[in-house]
């Protein structure tokens, strides 16, 4: 292409010269800090039977209804999960992840008319196609996504909030994943719901690596939780990664803490509630 | 994608990234914003890749991002704008042959294109600095923002003449 005057006027007024100032990219730093390492697998496992426990209605305010059925939490050398996993099926989740092709097939950002920011439809391995939806906030996310928000109070300072709808032949799965900013550390909450050609029996269940410290705490709504720590390693030093998982009904899914003080991470199981 | 990563990208791409939003925003603050969120989106959609052209797709991200939330940086309270107009930059710019004179026509010259480019709309505008500040071609502008090349060539071509015009006005004052 020639180029005339006013080309290369352009070219010179335009050269970007402003530079961020390193506070502000020390923010992306550490926001995106926060946010690694939270994402991890959920296996789901076809079994017959389940086990779980139906839990009282406790009668106070906050408290989830009666009719919710809880799942207890079961901890395995590789897993948590919402039944006991015997040793080939821990294994088997311990295993090498097997690598995903995934073909690009849209992408479309929001306007005025929509919630959510940006749209990407993908498909996997030739046969599941995944919708993702980019939002600003978690509880956005979760409004449209028309999934259960599972805290009682407004946390700001989402640093990522994902709805993804997964299409297979025979199910569909929705579900938020987001990451929140807490005081020093972050909070990583991914919840999904199954539907379609699915038993109710199925077994889920949480990768979890070098599992450490497990305990219990029961929060203000009475929910007990399973806390369990994963310890990771590598160039940039040791991560302590708090898990809990979270069943009930048709809802799967976790909550993962980075980061953060026992203490911390109680005030936030606090908020937690089933509506 | 890594911290190591994040921090390759920033310092490969951040400058560009962030002068663009500061055109775009016209204020430090919402440039700020409008600047991490670009990365934040380009982190969580963990697309980054030195084979897909990243200033390209993380300046897609920040017109995009604008252009979807407009609104939103709008309505607050405006600080001063940005001065981006004199000091340093103009510094980076000078020719060191020209006369005193001519050094300062063409500094004068330099702050009028910067300052139109600034006050063009929107529609314009991005694609102005998408095709001179970022160096994208046409055809990686109109991917980007989702349009036809030929709008692209367009919105170009308005802009241009719509900026030489203005030129030619302040001449003849």
């Amino acid at each position: 292409m020639i180029k005339d005057d006013m080309d290369i006027l352009l070219e010179e007024a335009l050269k970007p010269d402003i530079s961020p100032s390193r506070e502000t990219n020390q923010k992306i730093l550490n926001k995106g800090a926060k946010c690694e390492n939270h994402r991890r697998l959920v296996f789901v496992l076809a079994r017959v039977v389940a086990i779980f426990i139906a839990v009282i209605c406790v009668g106070s305010m906050g408290v989830y209804a009666a009719s919710r059925l809880i799942k207890k939490a079961f901890v395995s050398e590789h897993a948590i999960s919402t039944g006991p996993l015997d040793d080939d099926d821990d294994a088997a989740i311990a295993a090498d992840e097997e690598a995903v092709q995934i073909k690009e097939v849209s992408h479309e950002d929001g306007d005025e008319t929509v919630k959510w920011i940006t749209k990407d439809v993908q498909i996997l391995n030739g046969n599941i196609t995944n919708t993702y939806y980019t939002y600003e906030e978690y509880a956005t996310a979760v409004s449209d996504a028309g999934l259960d928000n599972w805290f009682s109070k407004t946390y700001e300072n989402t640093a990522s909030a994902t709805y993804v709808v997964t299409e297979a032949e025979d199910f569909k799965e929705y579900c938020v994943d987001s990451c929140i900013l807490y005081h020093d550390g972050s909070f990583f909450v991914s919840e999904s719901v199954i539907r379609g050609n699915v038993s109710g029996d199925e077994r889920h269940s949480i990768k979890i690596e070098n599992k450490n410290n497990e305990r219990k705490y029961t929060a203000a709504s009475g929910y007990e939780f399973t806390l369990v720590d994963e310890i990771t390693e590598d160039e940039a030093g040791r991560l302590v990664t708090t898990v809990v998982m979270v069943a009930y009904d048709d809802y799967f899914g976790y909550i993962s803490f980075n980061n953060l003080t026992e203490k911390e991470i109680h005030s936030i199981l606090d908020t937690f509630v089933i509506r | 994608m890594n911290l190591k990563q994040i921090e390759k990208y920033i310092k490969e791409y951040g400058k560009d990234v962030y002068s663009f939003c500061i055109y775009l925003t016209r204020n430090k603050e919402d440039a700020d914003d409008l600047y991490q969120q670009t990365f934040l989106v380009a982190i969580e959609k963990n697309e980054l890749d030195d084979d897909r052209n990243p200033k390209a797709y993380l300046v897609s991200i920040a017109a995009n991002i604008w252009n979807n939330h407009k609104r939103k940086y709008l309505w607050r309270k405006k600080k001063a704008d940005i001065v981006y107009l004199q000091g340093k930059d103009m510094e980076q710019i000078a020719d060191e042959a020209e006369t005193a004179y001519e050094e300062l026509v063409r500094r004068d010259k330099i702050e009028l294109v910067r300052k139109l480019v600034y006050e063009l709309p929107d529609k314009m505008k991005v694609v102005i600095l998408m095709r001179y500040m970022e160096e994208l071609s046409v055809d990686e502008i109109a991917a980007s923002l989702n349009i036809p090349s030929g709008t692209v060539k367009s919105r170009i071509h308005q802009a241009k003449e719509r900026l030489r015009e203005r030129l030619i006005k302040d001449d003849k004052r």
